[in-house]
């Protein structure tokens, strides 16, 4: 069954087919929460928020990218959950540890390098406004096209291209400050 | 010359940097793309800055996605109990509570009570009855006032009512035709002889101003306790005066010495009106709490109920 097929399912009321399209588009709904959030907990309440909301509202959903339009809602999740944080602050975003999986072709050194540049990213990808950090994230970390990034984000492309722009200038300024560029790429601003 | 051509190449640089994201992305048009090729290989700082955006670019590709520990999928969401019924109940209970509350405070306050005419009882029967605080009891006397402006005028029938009290009380002589009415302190005179004191006002008003007064002695020791007139009537000093007669009469005479009102106190007798409730008054108060009990329980179930099946739902949504 294809996502079209499951949709319409869905459409009509079949759950088990809409939480076969929740089980193919929730590693990359979570990705962006937690990209934008920093924290697994919050992430998941997002995504759960998201998925729920995206089945109470699945009859409104007009056909074109499934993908495109999960993303946009968790996006809004995410964006609510922001707010939420901002009001209570529970963990600084950018003190958040994660362990990514060991890759089982990688030594115990590559690893360790992997996960802590991994949380340096995380911790660059906080300095960056929120639209900014959502648009990198969409299209550097989860490869969507520009004009997909437009449909997530609800803006037009000439705005995702500057929004990538400026977020990935701030990300590099971020590691050159931090000093985390290889040798030959040390960039003094 | 050297300061101007130095800012137009920090022009073409801040350009040129606007442009590499696109220019990485291959998401520039030719004439731009041309553009910022043209100027990199010329300007040794954007090169840098290039490879520098390529490496975070890459950085980024590089990441490895991050695995959610639990699904997401949707828990199928029942109707949560009592969607329909609860705020039904609630409606009741509030009702049926209030209902109470005004049963109850017109209890408090007397307002269902009816004295039942069924109830008085006369003569030596009601003097040995022990009456409640709720019930009345009185004396009555029957008399007559005359008419003073024509003596042959036919009396009019006259009540004295003289309530069961031994002090300070007031009693009201009723007529049905006199525009006036008559009102009376019982005070303890000396020796215990009861004194009453009755003074005319206005029916209308209860007003006693300007209102003629009568004085009345009596000694005690005769028929029924209250009322002892014989003979013992002794001017007060006032204009108007009470003149004893013989027999058990209480007569009040206008300063003419004309006999205004007459009353034999030998069928003088004793009332006792029970103010009694209503029969249905407590079956409805008590009905009223059984039903406010019930619906209160019923209400609180049900809301127990919805609150676990949302606890529930929120909790199979987690997991």
């Amino acid at each position: 069954m294809d996502d079209i097929e499951l949709i319409r399912a869905s459409q009509d009321g079949d759950l088990d087919s809409f939480n076969e399209l929740v089980r193919r588009h929730q590693k990359m709904a979570y990705n962006l929460a937690f990209r934008m959030l920093g924290d697994s907990q919050a992430a998941e309440d997002a995504t759960q928020e998201a998925f729920f909301s995206a089945w109470k509202n699945v009859r409104r959903f007009r056909g074109g990218s499934f993908k495109a339009w999960v993303l946009q809602i968790t996006a809004n999740a995410c964006r609510d959950q922001l707010r939420r944080l901002k009001r209570r602050p529970v963990v600084p975003l950018e003190s958040l540890p994660y362990d990514p999986p060991a890759l089982s072709t990688e030594s115990p050194e590559d690893y360790a390098v992997r996960k802590d540049m991994g949380e340096h990213v995380q911790r660059g990808l906080a300095t960056l406004s929120h639209e900014q950090r959502m648009a990198v994230t969409l299209c550097d970390i989860q490869g969507l096209s520009y004009e997909e990034v437009g449909e997530v984000m609800g803006c037009s492309v000439g705005t995702v291209k500057s929004r990538i722009n400026r977020g990935r200038c701030h990300l590099r300024d971020y590691f050159a400050k931090m000093e985390l560029f290889p040798p030959g790429l040390r960039h003094n601003k | 010359m050297w300061r101007a051509f130095r800012r137009s190449e920090k022009d073409e640089c801040s350009k040129a940097r606007e442009l590499l994201s696109g220019y990485l992305d291959r998401r520039l048009n030719s004439e731009e793309a041309t553009r910022v090729e043209g100027h990199l290989k010329t300007c040794p700082g954007c090169r840098e800055e290039l490879e520098s955006l390529r490496a975070i670019v890459a950085l980024l590709h590089r990441l490895p996605e991050v695995a959610p520990s639990r699904s997401f999928a949707v828990a199928p969401v029942r109707p949560l109990p009592g969607r329909r019924a609860l705020p039904a109940l609630r409606f009741a209970t509030a009702g049926v509570v209030l209902l109470l509350v005004l049963a109850f405070a017109a209890d408090q306050t007397n307002q269902f009570q009816r004295s039942d005419p069924s109830t008085l009882s006369y003569g030596p029967a009601a003097m040995s009855y022990q009456r409640s605080e709720e019930e009345e009891a009185y004396w009555l006397v029957e008399g007559v006032k005359n008419s003073t402006d024509s003596p042959s005028g036919t009396p009019t029938p006259v009540n004295l009512v003289v309530p069961d009290q031994t002090d300070n009380v007031y009693v009201a002589v009723s007529s049905l035709s006199t525009s006036g009415i008559v009102w009376g302190v019982m005070e303890a005179g000396a020796g215990d002889v009861p004194q009453l004191v009755l003074t005319e006002g206005e029916e209308e008003t209860g007003s006693r101003e300007n209102t003629e007064e009568f004085a009345v002695l009596s000694d005690s020791g005769d028929t029924q306790g209250k009322f002892a007139a014989n003979g013992a009537a002794v001017p007060s000093g006032l204009d108007s005066i009470i003149e004893g007669q013989e027999g058990s009469f209480l007569n009040i005479l206008s300063s003419d010495n004309e006999v205004l009102y007459s009353f034999n106190l030998s069928d003088s007798r004793r009332e006792v009106r029970a103010a009694r409730e209503n029969a249905w008054l407590r079956p409805l108060e008590y009905g009223l709490l059984g039903m406010a009990v019930l619906l209160g329980a019923a209400t609180g179930a049900l809301w127990l109920r919805r609150r676990r099946a949302r606890a529930a739902e929120a909790g199979a949504g987690k997991n």
